[in-house]
């Protein structure tokens, strides 16, 4: 279980900000769904005892209308709990030092990625949508230096605060650890350099 | 009606243990997705009271569904013959009986 005081290689005075996840909104056919298995099977039975269905009378009908009807809640239950163990663990953690992206597809799919804040160049708020405008969530686009890559919050509630947030927290992060930036730069100006060079060399050889 | 028409004008009817064996195989499949449902959230959740209750809620309402479920099959008699409704009395019954 994920533990917010003590996060997966966590980093010396190292303090979370925020955790953010999807819009509840974004959910709303869980709802939707909750409804209708609450419904539906009531309906089901006020129409057939309507109808006065001899399956309500007969015993061994009536046994396999109860085996149905139980395995039909059991598979609706476990459909609403992946749903939203598919909702729940997709989140995106901001501390003062970097950005922990979770993302779950399905039950046995993960990924996990970080991303430290001296290296946020960029970041964009991307709000499109009645809906979106007016419950107020949207995208946010977290671009790094020298990079095509980008982290992507999705759906996210008031992504322009959020935007507003890392930008700060990432300049904050850069005067704070200006050497440790600067070395990881130059790091990643070395290796585009070998990277160069070993582009270079194959193009050479015959 | 001789034997061979009465075998054969049963034919619809099957005993009512033929469709809980069905139900247990659906049952197991079941606790088996389940479990490893559980296991995803409890592992990966964030350390939460919502990741606790959802949990705690998903495992009150399937049981309460299976014990339900249980606890009516417990009262029927499993070796009744359950007529599925699918007559095929035009095709094999004495002509005398339609």
């Amino acid at each position: 279980m994920i533990n917010l005081d003590k996060l997966p290689n966590q980093l010396p005075d190292e303090k979370i900000t925020g955790v953010f996840r999807r819009h509840p909104i974004t959910i709303f056919g869980i709802y939707v769904a909750l409804m209708v298995i609450l419904v539906l099977p009531v309906a089901a039975y006020v129409v057939l005892h309507l109808l006065q269905a001899s399956i309500l009378e007969n015993e061994g009908q009536f046994a396999l209308l109860i085996m149905g009807v139980g395995l039909f809640f059991m598979f609706v239950i476990l459909f609403l709990y992946q749903h939203f163990l598919d909702y729940w663990l997709d989140m995106w953690i901001v501390t003062n030092r970097r950005i922990i992206n979770i993302e779950q597809r399905g039950l046995f799919s993960r990924t996990t990625s970080e991303l430290r804040l001296y290296r946020v160049q960029d970041v964009t708020a991307e709000v499109t949508g009645f809906v979106h405008s007016m419950l107020d969530y949207g995208m946010v686009y977290v671009q790094t230096a020298g990079e095509k890559e980008y982290f992507a919050f999705e759906d996210v509630p008031h992504p322009n605060q959020i935007a507003k947030d890392i930008l700060h927290l990432a300049e904050v992060d850069r005067r704070e650890h200006l050497e440790e930036a600067m070395e990881a730069m130059e790091q990643t100006t070395v290796d585009k350099h070998d990277d160069i060079r070993q582009k270079a060399a194959q193009h050479i050889e015959p | 009606m001789t034997k061979r028409h009465e075998k054969l004008y049963n034919v619809s009817m099957f005993p009512l243990y033929f469709f809980v064996l069905g139900w247990l195989a659906f049952l197991a499949i079941f606790l088996i997705v389940s479990a490893f449902s559980i296991l995803q959230m409890l592992r990966y959740g964030l350390a939460h009271k919502v990741t606790y209750m959802t949990t705690f809620l998903f495992v009150l309402l399937s049981s309460a569904v299976i014990l339900g479920t249980l606890g009516y099959l417990a009262t029927v008699d499993l070796k009744a013959e359950v007529d599925l409704g699918i007559s095929n009395a035009g095709l094999y019954a004495p002509a005398s009986e339609l």
